[in-house]
């Protein structure tokens, strides 16, 4: 597990996507959550029938505007 | 609720001249199980960037819930049943949440506060959260902590009002792997202390040759400390103007239950307005160590029969149709749920598992400024 | 681990930037939408020029768009002019957001990103004002209200520098 974090931190040196470069990123199929509405919709499903829950989103991604 | 704060912030920031990008919307889900529960929840929502310095998002979910609920697990007709008590449930159930973060140069603060309210649960929470971009934001790191208060009743004893408390930690990681590609990966650790028992649900055991059956109320630990991995990937295919889209979870508590879930979906692109996306989930969890639709010879210290924690597995397809029209966007997702104890990774589900058919839809309207 | 992320900050990246006091690149570029007309920057000595590098999916170039159009159409008559150049991968997406937000400053496209190399652009938007003698005196990286303001005091004050 630690060396799954090392290897995503490290990645961080290699990969430079230059910031005029993010339109694709920048598509709202790229974003890494549904929605809001339809996200919050999809909490009440699937958790109420079943034990396992959480992994929240974090951030990033995007066009990395400002 | 949670929209009702968002709302005069949205509406003061435009006058003091402020720049504010974002969205706000309703939808509403219904949800449906073969023969049982019905559901239908409207959501109000809405978030804004302020002068890219303030980052403010809010929810509020109602709840209606009709049908009826399983309560006993008997063994009355020789092997283990569900048993409806026949009551018919008509719940209301109000939450929201509130999230505010502040930019500093690269680094998001942000404090959110959530709230829950039935007639026999109450839930309030609050965490904090730390995003930074590093590498001309290629990559983001998140750190956040967040602590739920329960409190948690029951229609039937009204004596009832016992409290649960839970610490969450989660730490993430975005990585924009190529122009057209990025991955998240995030932990989150979970630990609980307090009341877990579902007050409804009961095991109703005869043994053979005994008149007397045994009857135990649900009874859980005391606590409960669970890990959950997700990993989210996309990736844009240009030419075909579509996009991958694959997330897996990994969870595991000391309870005994584990679970994967992997969701793979493909969002095409088709024309300048729409976008249609299929999608199939698959989940498949262990029992939890307690787990048992019978109860032994021998009264154990803990019992639930409550089959969301038997061993199963479950396929869920789903569509999803959006159109962006002028200062609106559209989308609508239909979806079905298929959990039984055959669809188990590796065979060996539990047997007296009782196949889960659901059907629900969601429309969601916003309008983004 | 933090530590570790900032070492490699600043081995990745770090390159010379664009700043205050550089000339404008000698460069032109194809006219967008009219590859056969180009612009060159070295023609536009005399003018006040605001080079802007925007795109149809940056967010925040909604808002800062409209406000270079009513900047251009004001202070045109004295001398200032406007450039956007375009990020898209795609002419059509850049002509369906100029559909929404709609401009008559001129606008150029970037394909090979030779423009954005020798402006070092580093944030989406980004904005660089040169005076009249092709030297570049304000970067702005990113856009909110009060970058826009302080947009408009600074072409006031390059419109009125007298050497």
């Amino acid at each position: 597990m630690k060396r799954t974090w090392i290897a995503f931190l490290l990645l961080g040196g290699c990969v430079h996507v230059a910031p005029y470069d993010r339109g694709y990123l920048a598509r709202p199929d790229m974003a890494l959550d549904a929605g809001l509405g339809t996200a919050r919709a999809l909490e009440k499903i699937h958790p109420s029938k079943e034990a396992a829950s959480g992994g929240a989103s974090v951030g990033g991604g995007g066009c990395g505007c400002n | 609720m949670g929209a009702a704060l968002a709302l005069p912030i949205l509406a003061f920031a435009p006058r003091a001249g402020a720049a504010v990008v974002g969205e706000m919307g309703a939808s509403i889900l219904g949800y449906k199980e073969r023969g049982l529960m019905k559901a239908t929840e409207p959501i109000l929502f809405g978030h804004a960037v302020i002068d890219d310095v303030w980052e403010v998002e809010a929810s509020a979910v109602g709840d209606i819930l009709t049908g009826a609920s399983p309560q006993f697990v008997t063994n009355v007709s020789g092997r283990p049943v569900q048993v409806l008590t026949g009551a018919s449930v008509h719940e209301r159930r109000h939450a929201g949440d509130a999230k505010v973060g502040r930019r500093f140069g690269d680094l998001v603060i942000s404090a959110s506060a959530a709230v829950s309210n039935e007639h026999d649960y109450h839930s309030k929470a609050g965490g904090v959260e730390a995003r930074e971009d590093f590498n001309d934001r290629n990559t983001t790191v998140t750190l956040g902590y967040g602590r739920a208060n329960d409190h948690v009743g029951s229609a039937i004893d009204p004596s009832l009002d016992q409290p649960r408390t839970t610490d969450q930690w989660l730490a993430g990681v975005t990585q924009v792997l190529s122009p057209v590609s990025l991955v998240q990966s995030s932990l989150a650790y979970s630990d609980g202390r307090g009341w877990y028992n579902d007050p409804y649900k009961f095991t109703l055991t005869f043994y053979p040759g005994e008149e007397l059956p045994a009857l135990l109320p649900d009874l859980r630990p005391d606590h409960r400390r669970s890990f959950a991995w997700l990993t989210r990937y996309r990736r844009h295919f240009a030419q075909q103007q579509g996009t991958l889209q694959a997330d897996y979870r990994y969870f595991t508590d000391d309870w005994g239950v584990r679970a994967h879930t992997l969701e793979v979906a493909w969002e095409q692109q088709l024309g300048e307005r729409w976008s249609l996306r299929p999608a199939l989930r698959y989940y498949t969890q262990a029992a939890a160590d307690f787990y048992s639709p019978v109860i032994p010879q021998t009264a154990p210290r803990l019992i639930s029969s409550d089959q969301r924690l038997a061993a199963f597995g479950g396929l869920s397809p789903s569509l999803r149709a959006s159109v962006r029209l002028q200062g609106l966007v559209l989308e609508g997702t239909i979806g079905y749920v298929h959990d039984a104890a055959s669809l188990r990774l590796g065979g060996s589900g539990s047997p007296e598992f009782e196949t889960l058919r659901a059907v629900y839809g969601i429309l969601s309207i916003t309008h983004p400024f | 681990m933090r530590a570790l992320a900032f070492l490699l900050v600043f081995a990745s990246g770090g390159a010379w930037a664009l700043e205050s006091g550089a000339p404008l690149p000698p460069l032109s570029a194809p006219a967008l939408g009219d590859p056969a007309h180009k612009v060159a920057f070295g023609d536009t000595k005399g003018s006040v020029v605001y080079v802007d590098f925007w795109a149809s999916w940056c967010a925040p170039c909604r808002q800062s768009m409209p406000l270079l159009q009513s900047l251009q159409q004001r202070y045109g008559a004295r001398g200032l002019r406007v450039i956007g150049v375009n990020k898209d991968v795609s002419v059509a997406d850049a002509h369906r957001f100029l559909r929404t937000v709609p401009v008559d400053f001129t606008l150029v496209q970037d394909a090979g990103d030779a423009l954005a190399h020798a402006f070092d652009v580093k944030a989406m938007p980004s904005g660089y004002l040169a005076d009249r003698h092709g030297v570049v005196r304000f970067v702005h990286r990113g856009f909110t209200a009060e970058s826009g303001a302080a947009l408009e005091r600074e072409i006031l004050s390059l419109l009125d520098e007298t050497r």
